[in-house]
């Protein structure tokens, strides 16, 4: 059975040794159809998410949902009344680092588990494995994508979320240009956001990002353990500017800043996606950076505008 | 019977000093402690909105507003008389049963501030919170954000308690703001809490916010240096279940009434007075059995504040401007049902003697926004079955983060399940009039009832 999901807390090797097939949903299209219970002011990201799933984009069965935001929580209500071909899990995860929350998250694992597998032990036996494997083909993955361009990078991260494995990369040359450099960040990118990137190589050299869909996803490695603990990992060590309270997700970007020297901060955010707009200005104080916020919907109808934004912030 | 603002003034004029000089808060003697001001001095300190309002001419109602808008006061007076204040944010109303089974402890929900700028007409909130670069389609509760900064509103809080979870994102972004400003303040102590989402686990939600309950309650203790007992907090609950019960009466005789024996304006005060009493559990006691009994005897004399023929509605979601609930009872409607997201406070907290923690955690899963929306949907439903209503308005705030995945669902259930016309309307920043296009819609809607 062919999973979709979209959240970076999915836990995937779990999905793996389960016996599914997890595929990251990463849309390339925008169609116009939209869903009635989407309003105007609804997340871009997920309304488009929804047209390409209504298209059938991807052969996939069923969607795995956490409910990190709340278009999230929100999104299997949506598609219930809406795609009758999906199953729809709904699992939920904690907010905050409760531990009492982690354990309701894990009660849900638990549950959703026996769906397919009542063999707690020989789940954890095939966890492990699945965990070496991952960890193994994201270590791979990492040493391959780290000296080339944001793009090319993100294109090749992409290609790994959906199809499971390291693509082809037999000649790839370093393609990491020398300008200044800046730390590329936000909401769930996409294809879809690929030419804002492009603008912005036109005077900078995104030299980290934090993107869940590019970097995020590839830089951090879940220990060889037992379920409880693996799941535990996800609750506690992968940042999210969503999680309450957010430091972790700061600390990860300073991190980033001091590795590649970065002097400025280039913040990207889909409308209504309100994680990250109201962070603007903690991101600037904490990090004392010049932060240019870039917003988009997908429809690029303000591009010179923004190549303008651009363009100051490479002069400032 | 309903006065504009400048008849209103006039009538307190009627009021013998002996009246004024009675109402005071926090069982206090001494002359400070009044409450019961004309409706002007609000005016005066900036809430021009009021003069576009319609009043019930009743004392009970001029002590209630003068109640309602003395809390900032009051909050300041409780710090001079050394009581802790405790800001919460997030939950609606979980909380406040712990806080007030302490007796040194105020709580209160800055949250309730978002109608700050609507009463004031004034925009100065919202420009603070567009210098810290939050964005303009988000959450009027923004502004709460400028409140923390601005330090006129309330006193610097002893603990902040932030709830996430089963609470709005726009919300959860203005807490973790709130609560970088806090990061490095060593006095004032900031906590986070989990509310689940969902609540078909319903022994796991419960446990959590058990939990929570429980670790807040030590913390409390520990900041008002007073021991929190079992006799204590089952006290504390049977308090506020006495306002909720007293509340539920009231809405229960407003709704099923003939006429209307109080105005929207009044009920929307009062139902959000189950949130944390204005800050005086006890006056506020006062003030709603006072109100209750007042309109026990309208009812009974079959006397109301609009006309018999009123068509009568359910509201759902707090309308951040409150001068439409006035422009709908103008209109020709009354509202008698509604769901203002805080389901929560609306609910008798089932008093288990052997561990009220978990009373206040099964009670809280009654939450608005915890669950499905069909669930808020179904709540509504019953208010237009209790109340026999004819129609629903469902009021947004444009980028609010819950309304753009529920509105359209709310709707569909309540028309398919409740046969009852919907108008769904976003509420526009603070105005002193509201929009002729958004006129025209309401004027339609109302004549289609």
């Amino acid at each position: 059975m062919r999973i979709g999901y979209f959240c970076l807390y999915t836990p995937i090797e779990l999905l793996y040794a389960l016996s599914l097939k997890p595929v990251r949903l990463i849309p390339s299209q925008k169609f116009d159809l939209t869903s009635k219970y989407f309003r105007y002011d609804a997340c871009p990201f997920l309304k488009n998410l929804f047209s390409n799933l209504a298209n059938k984009v991807w052969e996939i069965d069923g969607i795995f949902l956490l409910s990190l935001c709340d278009g999230q929580r929100r999104l299997g209500e949506i598609l219930k009344r809406e795609i009758n071909y999906l199953k729809i899990y709904e699992i939920y995860f904690p907010r905050t680092y409760n531990l009492t929350a982690f354990q309701f998250y894990y009660e849900e694992i638990l549950d959703f588990i026996k769906l397919w597998e009542r063999d707690l032990k020989l789940i954890n036996k095939r966890l492990k494995e699945e965990i070496e494997i991952l960890n193994k083909k994201k270590r791979r993955l990492l040493k391959i994508v780290d000296s080339l361009n944001f793009l090319k990078k993100a294109e090749l991260i992409k290609e790994f979320w959906e199809k499971g494995d390291i693509p082809e990369t037999k000649f790839l040359e370093s393609s990491v240009s020398e300008k200044e450099k800046v730390l590329f960040l936000g909401s769930y990118y996409t294809p879809l956001d690929w030419p804002i990137a492009k603008m912005i190589e036109k005077y900078f050299t995104i030299a980290a990002d934090s993107f869940c869909t590019v970097s995020r996803g590839i830089d951090f490695y879940s220990p060889i353990s037992d379920l409880k603990e693996y799941l535990f990992f996800y609750f506690s060590k992968i940042p999210c500017i969503l999680r309450r309270p957010n430091r972790i997700f700061y600390h990860y970007i300073r991190r980033k800043i001091t590795k590649y020297k970065i002097n400025k901060i280039i913040l990207y955010t889909l409308k209504f996606c309100d994680a990250f707009s109201f962070e603007k200005e903690s991101l600037k104080t904490y990090l004392k950076r010049p932060t240019l916020l870039i917003e988009s919907d997908y429809s690029f109808d303000t591009t010179l505008q923004i190549e303008t934004r651009i363009g100051a912030l490479y002069e400032s | 019977m309903r006065v504009d603002f400048f008849t209103w003034n006039e009538l307190f004029q009627e009021i013998p000093e002996r009246i004024i000089k009675k109402y005071k808060y926090y069982k206090r003697k001494e002359e400070w402690a009044r409450y019961l001001s004309p409706p002007q001095t609000f005016a005066i300190y900036g809430m021009r909105h009021l003069m576009s309002l319609k009043f019930d001419s009743s004392l009970e109602c001029l002590r209630l507003w003068g109640f309602v808008f003395n809390e900032t006061e009051r909050l300041f007076r409780a710090k001079q008389i050394n009581k802790k204040i405790i800001a919460v944010m997030g939950d609606l109303g979980g909380i406040p049963p712990i806080i007030y089974s302490f007796n040194s402890l105020i709580g209160f929900y800055p949250d309730c501030l978002w109608w700050q700028p609507f009463f004031s007409e004034n925009y100065n909130l919202f420009e603070v919170t567009g210098r810290a670069n939050f964005p303009e389609t988000s959450c009027y509760s923004r502004v709460v954000y400028a409140t923390f900064l601005k330090k006129a509103y309330f006193p610097k809080p002893d603990l902040i308690v932030a709830s996430t979870g089963a609470s709005c994102d726009d919300y959860s972004c203005v807490m973790q703001n709130i609560s970088n400003l806090f990061y490095k303040d060593k006095k004032t102590e900031f906590i986070w809490l989990e509310i689940p989402p969902r609540k078909e686990k319903r022994e796991s939600a419960i446990k959590l916010l058990k939990e929570n309950y429980r670790k807040l309650a030590k913390i409390l203790s520990e900041v008002a240096n007073e021991k929190l007992t079992i006799e204590k907090l089952i006290s504390g609950i049977k308090r506020v279940n006495l306002i909720r019960r007293n509340y539920q009466k009231l809405k229960d005789l407003v709704g099923k009434s003939e006429i209307a024996p109080l105005g929207a304006l009044e009920m929307l005060l009062l139902e959000f007075g189950n949130l944390h009493f204005y800050s005086d559990i006890f006056e506020w006691q006062k003030i709603l059995l006072g109100i209750l009994n007042l309109v026990r005897k309208r009812v009974k004399n079959n006397e109301g504040v609009l006309n018999k023929e009123n068509k009568k509605i359910v509201w759902a979601t707090p309308p951040a401007d409150p001068l439409y609930l006035i422009y709908f009872e103008d209109k020709g409607t009354r509202i008698v049902g509604s769901e203002y997201i805080i389901n929560q406070v609306l609910q008798i907290i089932p008093i288990n003697k052997t561990d009220p923690f978990t009373a206040l955690a099964e009670s809280y899963l009654s939450a608005s926004l915890i669950g499905k929306t069909k669930e808020r949907a179904d709540l509504i439903i019953n208010e237009i079955k209790k109340y026999q209503a004819k129609g629903v308005v469902i009021s947004q705030v444009f980028g609010a983060s819950h309304c753009a995945y529920e509105t359209e669902i709310l709707k569909e259930e309540i028309e398919e399940k409740a046969k009852v016309p919907v108008l769904i309307i976003d509420i526009p920043l603070p105005a002193s009039e509201i929009p002729l296009q958004t006129q025209t819609r309401i004027n339609a809607f109302i004549e289609n009832l």
